[in-house]
C-alpha cells in the first residue's frame, strides 16, 4: 500500500555540467542589496522583480519581531491573518478565510511541503525548524497552485532556512516568560573539509495553556502542560563542481491543548518525521533538481482513563524533477513534473484507509518582452485519485474491509503575472491565478463513509480559488519609504460543506461533505514601510475585504463553514523600530474591526461576535557583545486578557531571552 | 513672432547642449565604492573564481585623462580593501588603455573609457578571455564588458551573453537567471 519511492540520484551524476549551484541567498543579497527568492516562480527572481505579491520577511525582522514561533512573526505581516485559539495554537491564512484547522494556505519549509493533506491544516507546533535557523519567510498572496501544486490557493508560506553550505550561522537562544514558559532552541553549523557541510538544529519548549476560561466544548482529558521537541539535521554534499547532494532529516514532537477542526479544545498529541533527498546540478541544460521527501505525521488525542483514544497516521512520499532553462536571454522556461503518494491509515478505531496518488506535469515561461516589461506564464495539471478500503467499525461487525467508492480530480492551475517598471521608482504588477483545493483525507474518508462501499464515484468535487489582482509598488527615493497598493478580486467556487479536521460522527446521514456553493472576496490591501534619520524603520498597512458567501441550503449542512462573518472587514498594522549602539527596540500594532467566530453548539456550529481589538507586541533588546543580545518582549501587551477568536481569551505574556548569534 | 522662433530655437539649443554636457558627466560620474563592492560581489559568481585564494584585478582608465587615471587609481585602492569570493584577497592594479598590452588579471574593471578606446579594450578582453566589469552602461553599447554593474537607487546588473561566451566565462546559473541579459 505504501510507496517509499527510490531517489534516482546517480543518474544526474552522468549530466554535463557547469558549475554546482543551490541558492545562495546571502551572496545574492549582498549583491542586490534585497532578498531573492524561488517562491513566486520556481526560477530565482530579485524581490522586487516576482510577478506575485509576494513579502518576504528577513532574518533582521524575524530577531526584531521578538516572536518565539513562526505565527508570532507571520502575524505582522500585511494581509496575513493569524487566529491565536491558545497558547501555542494557531491558525494562519492570508486575506481572511481563516478557520480552525486552516486548510487554504501551503506552508513548506525549504520547499518541503509541512502542511499536512490528512486534515488540511498546518500543526505548527510541530514544525522542526528553529527561529534562529531561519534565513527567511517568503509569503506569496493568492493561489500559486501552478508552482507548489494543490491547497496553495490563499497563499504559500516558505521557510528558508540557513543552507549549510554558504551560511556559517551558529546560533543558540534561551528564553523564559509567562505561562511558565521555558524555551531552548540551537542550530550549529560544521564543515567537513572543503565539500560537506552539517547542520544541526534542535529546540525543546514547555509552558502551560492560557489561564481564561473556555467558552467550547471539552473533548477528552485537557492536559496541563504544553510540550515541544524537534531535531532536524541537514548535509549538503559537493559531489562535484557542479553537483550537489542535500539530505535532511526532521522529527518532532508536540502536546498541547489547541481547538479542533470541530471547535472543541481539545489536548492533542503529535508526533512528525521526515527524510528529504535533494540533488541540484548546474548543466548545459539549465538548473536541474531531483527531489524526495517522505512526511510522517500522527496524531492522538488525550483522553480521560477507560476511553480509547483516537488516532490518525498519515505518510506522504513525492518525487519532483525540475529543471529551469534560459533557451535565450529574454526567456526563461522551468518544466517539472511530479508524483506523490498520500495515505491515512488507521483513523481511530479503523482498520481501513484512504489514500491518493496524483501525478502533475507544470510548465512555467518568463518572457522579458523590453527592459520595463515581463510576462509571466505557469500551468499545471494534476490527476489524483482517490481509493479507500473500509473497515468496521463502520461496517458490520466481523465484515472484511471493502472498497470504499473511488474518486478522480483532473484540475489546471495557473499562474500568470505581467509586471510593467513604469519609471525606475514605480511597478505595475497584473496577476490572474486559479489554485485548487482538493478535498483532505480525512473529508474523503467521511464521505466514503457517508456514502458506503462500492465502486460508484465520489461525488466530491475540489474547491478552486481564481484570483485577479492589480499591484503598484513606488519607492519614494527621497524619504527612504515604499508604498504598496493592491486591489485583488477572488472568487471560490465548490466550498466544501465541513472545515477541516474531524467531523461530529462519520458516516451520519447529513454530515458527510459535500459542495456547498461558493464564496466571493473583494479588497485593497495598502502597505507603507520606510526609515527614518538612520535609526528609526516604520510600517503600515491596511487592509480592507469584503466576503459574500453564497451556499444552496436546505439540502444540508451549511452552519459549519462560514468565511464571510469570520473575515474582518479592517485589518490595520503598524510597526515601528529603533536601533542605536547595542540598543534596538521595536512595537507592532494590529487592530482589526468586529468578526464573528464559529463556536460548537451540541452537533451545530453558531457564529459569536468577536468584538473589534487591538493588540500590541513589543521587543526590547541589548547587545552584551557582538555574539550575545539581552532581550524582552511581550505579546498582547495591552489586556491581560482579551477575545480574539471564538475559542478561550489569550493572555498577556512576556519573555526574557538571551542569544548567542555568531 | 520671429524673434519669438529665435528665441525657442536659443533655448533648444542650450537645452541640447545642456543635456548632452549632463549625459556625459553623468556618464563619467564617480565610480562609487557601492559600485566596486558589487563588481566584486557579481564576480562571486564566475566559475573560474571559485575556490582561489587571491584575486589580481586591472583597473583600465583612459591614460590621456588624469582625472580618469586618478579615479583609476582611487577605485583600484577601493577594491584592494574588498573581500573577494569566498574571502579571497583582492588585488587591484590601474593600467592605462593604451598601455594595454599581454598583461594578465583574472578580471578588469573599465573605468567610462571614450569611444576611441573601446576598441582596444574590447579586443584585449577577447584576446585575453577576461572577465571585464564595468559601472558605466556605455560598456554595454560598444561590447567591451561582460558585466555592466551600477549601484544606484537600485542594483542594476546586465550580463552581455554574447561577450560572456566569447571570453569563455561561465556564470551560475543562478546568477544569469537575477541578472538583465542581453
Amino acid at each position: 500500500m505504501s510507496k517509499i519511492p527510490t531517489l534516482p540520484f546517480t543518474a544526474l551524476l552522468f549530466l554535463s555540467a557547469a558549475q554546482a549551484q543551490s541558492m545562495d541567498y546571502g551572496a545574492i543579497e549582498q549583491l542586490f542589496g534585497e532578498p531573492a527568492t524561488t517562491s513566486a516562480t520556481g526560477s530565482p527572481q530579485r524581490a522586487t522583480e516576482v510577478p506575485a505579491n509576494l513579502t518576504i520577511v528577513t532574518r533582521d525582522d524575524i530577531r526584531r519581531s521578538g516572536a518565539r514561533d513562526v505565527p508570532g512573526i507571520l502575524r505582522h505581516v500585511a494581509g496575513v491573518d493569524v487566529l491565536e485559539w491558545a497558547n501555542d495554537n494557531y491558525d494562519v491564512s492570508a486575506r481572511g478565510y481563516n478557520q480552525a484547522y486552516s486548510a487554504r494556505t501551503l506552508v513548506l519549509v525549504d520547499g518541503r511541503q509541512v502542511y499536512v493533506d490528512s486534515f488540511g491544516f498546518t500543526p505548527w507546533s510541530v514544525l522542526p525548524v528553529e527561529l534562529g535557523a531561519i534565513r527567511q519567510i517568503e509569503v506569496v498572496k493568492g493561489p500559486n497552485a501552478a508552482l507548489f501544486g494543490f491547497n496553495a490557493v490563499a497563499g504559500v508560506i516558505n521557510i528558508i532556512t540557513d543552507n549549510p553550505r554558504y551560511d556559517d550561522h551558529n546560533t543558540a537562544t534561551v528564553r523564559v516568560g509567562s505561562q511558565s514558559l521555558v524555551d531552548v532552541s540551537g542550530a550549529a553549523r560544521f564543515g567537513l573539509g572543503q565539500d560537506t557541510f552539517l547542520r544541526f538544529s534542535g529546540g525543546y519548549r514547555s509552558d502551560k495553556p492560557f489561564g481564561t476560561a473556555n467558552p467550547l466544548p471539552i473533548d477528552g482529558a485537557p492536559r496541563p502542560k504544553n510540550d515541544r521537541l524537534a531535531f532536524d539535521a541537514d548535509a549538503v554534499v559537493r559531489l562535484a563542481e557542479d553537483v550537489e547532494l542535500d539530505i535532511e532529516a526532521s522529527h518532532s514532537q508536540a502536546s498541547q491543548s489547541e481547538v479542533s477542526g470541530g471547535y472543541k479544545l481539545q489536548s492533542s498529541d503529535y508526533a512528525t518525521n521526515s527524510i528529504l533527498g535533494r540533488l541540484t546540478a548546474d548543466t548545459g541544460w539549465g538548473l536541474v533538481k531531483l527531489t524526495s521527501y517522505g512526511n510522517w505525521f500522527a496524531w492522538t488525542r488525550a483522553v480521560g482513563p477507560g476511553f480509547v483514544a483516537p488516532r490518525l497516521m498519515n505518510a506522504m512520499h513525492v518525487v519532483q524533477a525540475e529543471d529551469v532553462f534560459s533557451p535565450a536571454p529574454d526567456h526563461t522556461i522551468r518544466l517539472a513534473v511530479e508524483y506523490r503518494h498520500n495515505e491515512v491509515g488507521p483513523r481511530d478505531n479503523h482498520d481501513g484507509w484512504v489514500a491518493f496518488d496524483a501525478g502533475s506535469a507544470s510548465a512555467m515561461w518568463a518572457w522579458q518582452i523590453t527592459p520595463e516589461l515581463s510576462l509571466t506564464s505557469a500551468l499545471r495539471f494534476d490527476s489524483v485519485s482517490y481509493n479507500s478500503k473500509l473497515a468496521a467499525p463502520a461496517l458490520a461487525g466481523g465484515q472484511p474491509p471493502l472498497n470504499g467508492p473511488p474518486m478522480q480530480i483532473d484540475q489546471w492551475s495557473f499562474n500568470t503575472g505581467l509586471v510593467w517598471s513604469a519609471s525606475s521608482t514605480d511597478t505595475l504588477r497584473l496577476i490572474a491565478s486559479r489554485g485548487v483545493q482538493l478535498p483532505n483525507l480525512v473529508q474523503v474518508w467521511d464521505a466514503a463513509f457517508g456514502q458506503g462501499p462500492g465502486m460508484q464515484p465520489l461525488k466530491l468535487r475540489p474547491s478552486s480559488v481564481t484570483n485577479f489582482e492589480a499591484l503598484w509598488n513606488r519607492r519614494f527615493v527621497t524619504f527612504d519609504a515604499r508604498l504598496q497598493l493592491a486591489v485583488f478580486h477572488q472568487m471560490t467556487d465548490d466550498v466544501l460543506s465541513t472545515g477541516s479536521g474531524t467531523i461530529d460522527v462519520s458516516g451520519k446521514p447529513g454530515m458527510a461533505p459535500v459542495n456547498v456553493g461558493s464564496s466571493q472576496a473583494t479588497g485593497i490591501e495598502a502597505g507603507f514601510d520606510g526609515r527614518l534619520a538612520g535609526d528609526w524603520t516604520w510600517s503600515v498597512s491596511y487592509r480592507y475585504e469584503i466576503i459574500n458567501d453564497n451556499y444552496v441550503r436546505g439540502l444540508v449542512r451549511t452552519d459549519l463553514i462560514n468565511y464571510e462573518d469570520t473575515t474582518p472587514r479592517h485589518v490595520v498594522k503598524a510597526g515601528l523600530g529603533w536601533a542605536s549602539g547595542p540598543w534596538e527596540a521595536n512595537a507592532f500594532l494590529h487592530f482589526q474591526s468586529d468578526s464573528a467566530g464559529l463556536r460548537r453548539f451540541g452537533p451545530y456550529r453558531v457564529l459569536v461576535p468577536v468584538q473589534p481589538f487591538t493588540t500590541i507586541d513589543a521587543r526590547l533588546a541589548y547587545r552584551l557583545t557582538d555574539q550575545l543580545t539581552l532581550a524582552i518582549s511581550g505579546r498582547d501587551l495591552f489586556n491581560a486578557q482579551q477575545q480574539q477568536t471564538s475559542g478561550p481569551d489569550v493572555q498577556r505574556q512576556f519573555f526574557a531571552s538571551l542569544a548567542f548569534d555568531m | 513672432m520671429s524673434g519669438g522662433r529665435h528665441h525657442a530655437k536659443r533655448a533648444f539649443a542650450w537645452l541640447s547642449a545642456a543635456t548632452v554636457l549632463f549625459a556625459g558627466a553623468a556618464g563619467a560620474a564617480e565610480v562609487t565604492p557601492a559600485d566596486l563592492n558589487a563588481a566584486v560581489r557579481s564576480l562571486g559568481f564566475l566559475a573560474s573564481l571559485q575556490n582561489r585564494s587571491s584575486i589580481l584585478i586591472g583597473v583600465i582608465y583612459n591614460g590621456a585623462d588624469p582625472a580618469s587615471r586618478a579615479q583609476a587609481q582611487r577605485a583600484a585602492a577601493d577594491l584592494s580593501r574588498l573581500a573577494g569570493p569566498g574571502s579571497a584577497t583582492v588585488s587591484a592594479l590601474p593600467v592605462a588603455a593604451q598601455d594595454l598590452g599581454a598583461q594578465r588579471f583574472d578580471a578588469v574593471y573599465l573605468m567610462s573609457l571614450p569611444p576611441e578606446l573601446s576598441r582596444g579594450v574590447g579586443d584585449y578582453v577577447r584576446r585575453q578571455s577576461v572577465v571585464s566589469v564595468s559601472s558605466d552602461p556605455q560598456c554595454l553599447d560598444v561590447q567591451t564588458c561582460v558585466v555592466m554593474v551600477q549601484a544606484r537607487s537600485s542594483m542594476s546588473v546586465v550580463l552581455d551573453t554574447a561577450l560572456a561566451k566569447a571570453v569563455g566565462a561561465k556564470f551560475s546559473t543562478v546568477f544569469t537567471m537575477l541578472v538583465k541579459r542581453k
